[in-house]
């Protein structure tokens, strides 16, 4: 297997993986795909993926004997919680241990150096995990009235009169109900996903790539009050059609990608200055 | 080691596939349309019809939207969403609560509510621009009564293999706080559609 130095990766034990998984990882795909605000999750195995290129090989090293038996624990643990999650019928019991298997194999296969190496890409390969959505929902309502809260901030220069109360916004004679897929929950994970793998991938040293995540959250909060204000705006300008369907999904997908630059703009910025090399 | 992990990776896997494909027990979409005109002090008055893009973006497989009235003339709301596949912590179904945090409501008073029948079932006192309302909900699952401890619902639904399901309902009953039928009634109401759902999905 991969302790002869040439299988670079374990492939036939990946298919395997993806076999035993199959049911989990299609409910993961058909479930997040539904779900604007954790559909980002859809891109993690990729952006996982694409930073392993960029971080180049791992130097080849033989598998300590230790390494192999704490791989084989985490298949254990991971068949344990997929077990678990079949049994309970939590969804993330089930496909946490997707993660927890791949990570495992590797580190059965090529050893600790090799996770060492790409450790970015292993975290951020964790994250395909969606967060529990009991979690977000209790998060939900308070990033709602925090996003309407800074959405008036921002309107009160159009219009003194702007009010926020529970999840409405009254604006220039409109009523915008701001509804709970609005809250900034997807702008806040999608952007946090982006953070770890631009730490990965400019080799941020951990002090400053977790200043990067933590900037995430006012970032999310600010964008969202953006949305929400220019959704106002359109509202008052041409009409409820502007702020509906195609161009309420546009507004909001131009909102997080424009974020997402200058987010890898301050990473590249910070890099540059703490002299890390990318890669 | 190794080959005793990859094994025991391999049966989480065969069981992952049977409860996925429902080999184990399989699923069965109730006809809602079953459910009596007359629940406990409430009579039908008519089903609403709405527009399905409000279900939001994992709409209900199954779905009944019907209004009632008790014998004093108050009118209440009952709405059950049944879902071939439902997952915990997923979202699918989310609880009750969340649609109504999420419109503006702010929860007042949320109490459990014990029915004669074994199943506990959420009442909850929720407050907009003035308005009070009472809601009556819980997710319900093939087998047992609902029970909101997470161990007891796990123990049911291990207690036996039919119970490894996937389908689940969610239920509401809205009303006018000052309409709203007393705990005892409403505890009533809960167990008759208890029984009646069980019926129509075993």
């Amino acid at each position: 297997m991969a302790d002869s130095g040439r299988a670079r990766i374990p492939s036939a034990h990946l298919a395997l993986l993806l076999v035993i998984f199959f049911p989990i990882l299609r409910e993961w795909w058909s479930h997040c795909s539904q779900i604007s605000r954790i559909s980002y999750v859809l891109l993690v195995p990729l952006l996982a993926w694409g930073q392993t290129f960029f971080r180049g090989r791992a130097p080849w090293a033989p598998v300590a004997r230790r390494d192999a038996t704490l791989g084989a624990l985490g298949i254990l643990g991971a068949a344990l919680l997929l077990a678990a999650g079949a049994l309970s019928g939590v969804f993330t019991l089930s496909i946490l241990a997707f993660p927890l298997a791949v990570t495992a194999l590797f580190l059965q296969t090529r050893g600790i150096d090799f996770l060492r190496h790409h450790a970015w890409s292993f975290v951020l390969f964790a994250f395909l995990v969606p967060i529990p959505l009991p979690l977000l929902n209790h998060v939900n309502p308070w990033l709602v009235e925090a996003s309407g809260r800074t959405a008036v901030g921002m309107l009160r220069v159009f219009d003194g009169s702007t009010e926020w109360a529970g999840s409405v916004l009254a604006f220039q004679g409109w009523d915008l109900v701001v509804a709970d897929a609005c809250s900034g929950s997807g702008t806040f994970l999608t952007l946090w996903v982006l953070a770890i793998f631009l730490a990965g991938l400019f080799g941020l040293r951990p002090t400053i790539a977790l200043f990067t995540l933590v900037l995430t959250a006012p970032l999310a909060l600010v964008v969202n009050g953006l949305r929400i204000s220019a959704s106002a705006l359109f509202l008052d300008w041409w009409g409820p059609k502007a702020v509906s369907g195609l161009p309420h999904e546009i507004l909001g997908q131009v909102l997080v990608i424009g974020t997402a630059i200058l987010l890898v703009l301050v990473a590249s910025r910070v890099s540059k200055g703490e002299g890390a090399v990318p890669g | 080691m190794k080959l005793a992990a990859w094994i025991l990776l391999g049966l989480a896997g065969l069981l992952a596939h049977a409860v996925d494909y429902g080999s184990l027990a399989r699923p069965k979409r109730p006809d809602l349309d079953r459910i009596s005109v007359r629940l406990g002090s409430l009579e039908r008055v008519e089903d609403v019809v709405f527009d399905l893009a409000v279900l939001g973006e994992l709409p209900p497989e199954e779905h009944l939207f019907r209004r009632y009235r008790d014998e004093r003339g108050h009118e209440g709301l009952v709405y059950i969403a049944y879902f071939l596949r439902g997952k915990r912590w997923s979202g699918r179904p989310h609880p009750v609560d969340v649609c109504f945090l999420s419109q503006g409501w702010e929860n007042r008073h949320k109490v459990l509510l014990d029915t004669p029948q074994g199943a506990q079932v959420w009442v909850q006192d929720f407050e907009r621009e003035g308005r009070n309302i009472r809601v009556l909900h819980w997710l319900q699952r093939p087998g047992d009564p609902p029970r909101m401890g997470l161990f007891s619902s796990f123990g049911a639904r291990l207690g036996r293999f039919t119970n490894l399901r996937q389908d689940v309902a969610s239920i509401y009953f809205e009303f006018d706080a000052e309409a709203a039928p007393p705990d005892d009634e409403l505890a009533a109401i809960a167990d008759q559609l208890v029984r009646e759902l069980e019926q129509l999905w075993k």
